[in-house]
């Protein structure tokens, strides 16, 4: 697996349930803008990825073209970024952490 | 010769031939049949960069590129009628005439990038590619004037003629030729669209033919959210990639949805 494959699925690691379009996949990446559909294509064709048009843009504009993980994609990715020992993102919190009670009277 | 070295791997075998004309084994091996295939291959590859290379330089109004364009198009018809396989000995001679016209039109765009373009300022890889264009034909010129030069031998013409693939790739330069002209009449892609850029569209036109929809909108969409300035270096990328991009998607099916994308 190439460096640059490694750091579009670490970059999309970082929120793995969110929908990405190509440029800021590539931003997030850090690779040069219309470098990334070849490393997209290949995900989508491994099946780590999968993708769909957006809905209806505003004022006529193109639609982008949405990227997520698969269902069970995301493993795969933080496996492969395991293997390459590249470090796995944690991903962002999406839930509200919990605060832990603390005990009173102390020791 | 650099872009077709990397997108198309012409040159390759070109210069093969090209650079042991005077030897018999290269003479050889272009009466083989196999030989005989890839060149008209990529004769048909030049033809295709020939009717977008028309279609780029048509998209400008300056004076200067005014000859330039004529040639360009014109070269189409003489590399059309050199796939006419009615007449054996009628290909040479169209393709000697497009090795000319090839010659001119470098000239012609040699003219134009020194400052006569006016307002116009001529996009260096569309002239790169351009005189890509005229280096191989040139080379096909000098390799089938050898050829000629040799004595007859039965059924030769007949092969360089023949190619199962030629049909389907007429039937997508006639489809990228409707394409183009819609797109060049403002009836094609969503209101508010940008227009695609030379470098983008050949992009796309290089990829399988189902996924040409998909990926023109999607490049699109993506033109849309960079400054102008942007477009250069994005179009650069994007078909820097695109041979890569292709062999990705060859041999997959494109979801129906996708094939019919706005493009």
């Amino acid at each position: 697996m190439t460096l640059p494959v490694l750091l579009v699925l670490r970059a999309m690691l970082d929120e793995p349930a969110r929908e990405m379009y190509g440029l800021e996949i590539c931003k997030a990446a850090d690779l040069p803008s219309g470098t990334i559909h070849p490393i997209l294509a290949r995900l989508e064709g491994w099946g780590w990825l999968e993708s769909r048009w957006e809905d209806k843009p505003a004022g006529g504009k193109p639609r982008k073209r949405y990227y997520r993980f698969s269902p069970g994609g995301a493993e795969r990715a933080r496996a492969a970024l395991e293997k390459a020992r590249i470090p796995v993102p944690s991903p962002k919190l999406v839930t509200k952490p919990q605060l832990i009670p603390r005990t009173t009277g102390g020791a | 010769m650099a872009f077709l070295d990397r997108v198309l791997a012409l040159p390759g075998r070109v210069r093969d031939f090209a650079g042991a004309l005077d030897r018999e084994g290269a003479i050889a091996r272009a009466l083989n049949l196999a030989q005989s295939r890839d060149l008209n291959v990529d004769l048909l590859a030049a033809l295709k960069i020939a009717e977008v290379l028309a279609d780029v330089l048509g998209l400008d109004r300056a004076a200067a590129l005014n000859e330039a364009r004529d040639l360009a198009k014109r070269l189409v018809g003489e590399l059309a009628s050199a796939l006419d396989t009615s007449y054996p000995l009628h290909r040479q001679h169209a393709l000697n005439r497009a090795a000319t016209t090839a010659r001119d039109l470098a000239q012609a765009l040699n003219r134009a990038e020194g400052g006569a373009g006016g307002d116009y300022t001529p996009d260096p890889t569309d002239l790169d590619l351009a005189r890509d264009l005229a280096s191989a034909l040139v080379y096909y010129h000098r390799l089938l004037s050898a050829l000629a030069s040799y004595p007859p031998v039965p059924g030769r013409d007949r092969d360089l003629a023949r190619d199962p693939a030629r049909d389907p790739d007429i039937v997508r330069c006639r489809d990228l030729a409707q394409y183009l002209a819609q797109l060049l009449d403002g009836q094609m892609g969503a209101e508010g669209s940008p227009p695609l850029p030379g470098r983008v569209r050949l992009a796309v036109w290089l990829l399988p033919g189902q996924w040409q929809a998909r990926y023109c909108e999607e490049f699109r969409a993506e033109l849309a959210l960079l400054p102008r300035s942007e477009w250069r270096p994005y179009g650069k990328q994007v078909l820097k990639r695109a041979w890569r991009l292709r062999k990705e998607l060859a041999g997959r099916e494109c979801p129906p949805d996708d094939a019919r994308a706005e493009g």
